[in-house]
């Protein structure tokens, strides 16, 4: 009979201490590294926006418009996670995105052609892999999209593709393709256009009775003339 | 001196005094000029805004009312030119009526461009040394010298006439070298003024070469016919026709001036109507003016075309008047004469002002369509420009009338007889 | 040679110099509101240094009095071995017209005022939109007579659209193309104005006097890119929305009565820095650099990309060239 209770006491004990752990249910890698992703990713990777998002941010002229470098990159902390299991370099669709902090999106480049390791580096994913496996920081990328986007790549690499601001000469550095362009949605969005321009101003008219006032100086003139041209 | 002071002070007196139905003339002219003061104050105030004048159609009432009067005031040269080049008597007695219409004429050019001028109280801008005028480039400087030696030159001649006229003498030789210039410049202020628009490659319905003949032309109708109006009320109300009077003005001087309308008139509605052509037959993008004007323009279902009823207003009295002029029946009739002058008058007004100034606007260089329509603060400063212009007029008209038909002399000279010359 | 420096030692010493000494300078005229110092200052060019200071210390009070702003107006000199030139990539600007409005706040144009509607708003930038095509062939041969029909594409002035309003922009059948003055090499304006109040510096760029000008719209009759503008009454302005950072040939406040128009942002491009237009353009379609530098974007676009220009055929040679990516 005791052991019977004390068994349940254990399993009661158990089950209590065991409570918060379940509602603070951690994957298992959060459980050995001691930190939760959204610690550091609170509502998910940053969206690095389409142009309309980035010109409300960073459109306006106070101080001369700086294009910040890399803000929005989010490299540095995908290892944190990713480093405590091995990769799995079969291209699917991911399980646990859209519900994983880190993958809630759709990727849309490249048409169903690209999964996530066509870019990103399965042996180390605080970098990006080019196509003849070298790794680059994700600071580099215009290496990894001039492998497809290769006259834009030149074109950028002559001033010609992008938007610079600053001074002419050295214009703001560091500035790359994913400060501008979503790479898991790269195509700009339609923004609202500004509004159209005013029609000319209608002429100004504050003068009240100004027509009758003009009315009867032209009559009296005419009343005079014809007076004047009377035989 | 003491003469030209004389001369000055009498003119002035003349020109002030006169019957009861002349002060009422004067008056219905002076009420509209300083009811278009009041109105001009309100622009200097609040700028150009109170017009109807906007980036997209930047000249207006004013600069459309300065084109055509720059060809009634070239118009006096078709007077002069056959008194002293080729001596005919009929037009040797009325010079003096068309050089002092130049006068008048060039009181509302000159007036009009100030009054359009965004900046008048910068116009010193203009003139050498106190300015930088641009020349040779810049057609308008040009016609700021061409206008305002015209002027001169229109004050300076029959001025000088009309004192040796005062004091009973004979003109120097001198003044006809001054007339003999006047007779070219007359031309050409009016090719400096349509090579304003034919300059502008910007504008393709200005852009070409017959805008300075088709000026003249207009110019030989419009001022001959308002010549032959002014002619008539001189008559009127002055001895002319009656014995003894020294003034004279012969049917045969208003029968030639209508056939000179005549004949400039032809030429007008001929390069009218060669305009037309070159413009609607290839129907490249330069029709669109032409076609605002006559049909009016199209775009986004919203039509355009307030200024339709007036061309074709404008072409029906050009016709008209020219046919009225051509038959000798009716160009010597004076009832219909006078319709045909005032046909040709208002018809070319409207063809050369609102008709040419404002469709090169229509549609902008960059294709947006944007109508204009005088407003009627413009309407009146536009009104008190011509009032005034015709006060001028008739105040040097009176002055000129008193000593050509030998009323007022100079007390030395009063009883010498008028010398041959005049 | 004598009569050259006589008579301009005459006209800087008859108006701009007399015009700080006679006891009335300060005086303000009724009705056209200058003062007799501002009326009888001289032409830009022909100002000496401490006219120049003169000139810009007075303004510099004016703005502290009317709007309560610290201005700063510069009148640097156009820099050795530059000439400016600009491309806009048609292909990739969607029409959003956020150029329009940085130019605007950049040059302190005036605003629409709701309180005093014939203040009207001025843009120097005007963007239009065009149908990429449209399709309406004409009927068959019959006898000797067809139907003309209409096949439209490419830049139409004519059949533009400059007050377009879409939700949302670019829309998928128009294409847009926004024009500001072109700073030809052989400006139209230039050679018509009366009074030389408008002129080409050495950079490159058509700058005006607004001091000098007269206000008779010539130039802008005579532009083919309606690339200037008109000021037909007094501009509006709010206090907290001027841009203090001036150049007098550029962005300083105007007043009634005198034209104006894009000056490449020379409070900006002699300083070295991009003008508004080229930094706020979210798609980065506007190019800007020195034409005389062979690295400069702008000399890459004309080597790498075919250009065209508006209205080649006036030659006019803007330095404003359009490509296509």
């Amino acid at each position: 009979m005791m052991e019977i209770r004390v068994a349940t006491g254990l399993v009661i004990l158990f089950i209590l201490l065991s409570a918060p752990g379940a509602v603070n249910a951690k994957p298992e890698f959060a459980e050995k590294t001691g930190e939760s992703c959204t610690v550091c990713h609170p509502g998910g990777p940053p969206e690095l926006g389409p142009a309309g998002e980035y010109y409300k941010k960073y459109g306006t002229l106070e101080g001369y418009g700086e294009l910040p470098a890399g803000e929005a990159e989010p490299g540095g902390r995908c290892n944190v996670c990713h480093a405590q299991f091995a990769p799995n370099p079969v291209p699917r669709e991911l399980s646990g995105a859209p519900t994983t902090p880190n993958h809630r999106f759709e990727l849309k480049h490249g048409d169903g052609r690209f999964w996530c390791l066509t870019c990103h580096n399965p042996v180390n994913r605080d970098t990006l892999r080019l196509f003849n496996g070298t790794e680059i920081p994700f600071e580099s990328s215009p290496l990894l999209c001039g492998q497809c986007h290769g006259p834009i790549y030149e074109d950028w690499k002559d001033r010609i593709h992008g938007r610079w601001v600053g001074n002419i000469s050295n214009p703001t550095p560091d500035v790359v393709c994913t400060d501008c362009h979503n790479p898991h949605d790269p195509s700009f969005k339609p923004i609202t256009p500004e509004k159209p321009p005013e029609k000319p101003p209608e002429p100004w008219n504050e003068i009240p009775n100004y027509p009758i006032y003009a009315f009867l100086v032209l009559a009296l003139s005419v009343l005079l003339a014809l007076y004047a041209a009377w035989r | 001196m003491g003469k030209l002071i004389d001369f000055l002070i009498t003119s002035i007196k003349v020109s002030l005094t006169g019957s009861r139905k002349y002060y009422a003339w004067l008056a219905s002219l002076l009420l509209m000029v300083i009811f278009g003061a009041i109105s001009y104050y309100y622009q200097l105030k609040y700028g150009l805004i109170i017009t109807d004048i906007r980036d997209q159609v930047s000249w207006g009432s004013y600069i459309a009312n300065f084109t055509f009067l720059v060809g009634v005031a070239a118009a006096a040269v078709m007077i002069v030119l056959p008194a002293y080049l080729y001596n005919y008597k009929e037009f040797k007695h009325i010079t003096i009526f068309g050089e002092l219409m130049a006068v008048g004429a060039l009181v509302m050019v000159l007036t009009f461009v100030l009054v359009d001028l965004g900046r008048i109280d910068r116009m010193f801008h203009l003139l050498p040394i106190t300015g930088t005028p641009n020349w040779p480039q810049s057609m308008l400087t040009w016609d700021v010298i061409v206008l305002n030696g015209y002027l001169f030159l229109n004050l300076l001649i029959p001025g000088y006439l009309l004192y040796k006229a005062y004091l009973r003498e004979k003109p120097r030789r001198w003044i006809y070298i001054f007339i003999l210039i006047s007779i070219p410049w007359a031309i050409s202020i009016h090719t400096v003024t349509a090579f304003l628009y034919g300059g502008l490659a910007a504008r393709p319905f200005w852009n070409t070469a017959i805008m300075a003949p088709r000026f003249l032309a207009s110019a030989f109708t419009a001022g001959p016919a308002l010549m032959i109006i002014i002619l008539q009320i001189v008559r009127r109300y002055t001895c002319v026709g009656q014995p003894g009077c020294k003034l004279v003005v012969t049917d045969r001087a208003l029968f030639t001036l209508a056939h000179i309308a005549l004949i400039s008139m032809l030429v007008n509605l001929f390069f009218l109507g060669s305009e037309i052509y070159t413009v609607a037959y290839a129907a490249t993008s330069h029709l669109a003016p032409l076609k605002y004007l006559f049909f009016g323009l199209e775009h986004n279902g919203v039509t355009y075309a307030k200024l339709q009823p007036y061309m074709w207003t404008a072409i029906t009295m050009e016709i008209i008047a020219a046919l009225l002029l051509l038959f000798p029946k009716t160009r010597k009739n004076f009832t219909t004469l006078n319709i045909a002058c005032v046909f040709a008058f208002v018809g070319i007004w409207i063809e050369k002002g609102m008709g040419l100034v404002i469709p090169g606007f229509i549609p902008t260089p960059i294709g947006e369509i944007w109508e204009y329509y005088p407003t009627l603060m413009e309407i009146m400063i536009t009104l008190a420009v011509w009032a005034l212009g015709f006060l001028v007029y008739t105040l040097l008209l009176k002055v000129a009338i008193a000593i050509e038909s030998e009323e007022v002399v100079h007390p030395s000279a009063k009883d010498k007889e008028m010398p041959e010359g005049h | 040679m004598v009569d050259r420096s006589r008579r301009e030692f005459l006209k800087k010493t008859a108006t701009g110099a007399a015009a700080a000494v006679i006891p009335f300078a300060n005086v303000r005229i009724p009705v056209i509101d200058v003062t007799v110092e501002e009326l009888l200052q001289s032409h830009y060019k022909e100002m000496s240094e401490e006219e120049k200071q003169r000139v810009i210390e007075r303004l510099k009070k004016e703005y502290k009095e009317k709007y309560g702003i610290d201005a700063t107006i510069k009148t640097t000199p156009p820099k050795e071995g530059v000439v400016w030139g600009y491309a806009l990539n048609i292909q990739k600007c969607i029409g959003c017209r956020r150029c329009v409005y940085a130019c605007v706040r950049e040059n302190n144009q005036s605003r629409a005022n709701p309180k005093e509607p014939w203040r009207g708003e001025i843009q120097w930038i005007r963007v239009l939109e065009f149908e990429k095509y449209e399709i309406h062939p004409g009927g068959k041969a019959r006898d000797f007579r067809t139907k003309f029909g209409e096949v439209l594409a490419g830049i139409n002035l004519e059949e533009s659209e400059h007050y377009y309003y879409p939700e949302q922009v670019p829309e998928k059948d128009k294409f847009y193309m926004p024009i500001q003055c072109q700073q030809c090499e052989r400006p139209p304006c230039v050679k018509v104005c009366p009074t030389k109040a408008t002129w080409k510096e050495p950079d490159g760029i058509i700058v005006v006097d607004y001091n000098w000008c007269i206000g008779c719209r010539f130039c802008i009759a005579a532009c083919p890119y309606w690339a200037r503008r008109f000021n037909w009454s007094d501009p509006y302005i709010p206090p907290e929305e001027i841009n203090p950072r001036m150049h007098y040939l550029g962005n300083r406040i105007r007043m009634r009565g005198v034209v104006e128009k894009c000056t490449f942002c020379i409070q900006r491009t002699r300083e070295g820095r991009y003008p508004a237009c080229v930094e706020i353009c979210p798609v980065g379609a506007r190019k800007f650099g020195n034409l005389l530098d062979p690295e400069s974007d702008v000399r890459k676009v004309l080597e790498k990309k075919r250009v065209f220009r508006l209205k080649e055929e006036l030659g006019t040679h803007p330095k404003f060239f359009y490509f296509i990516d």
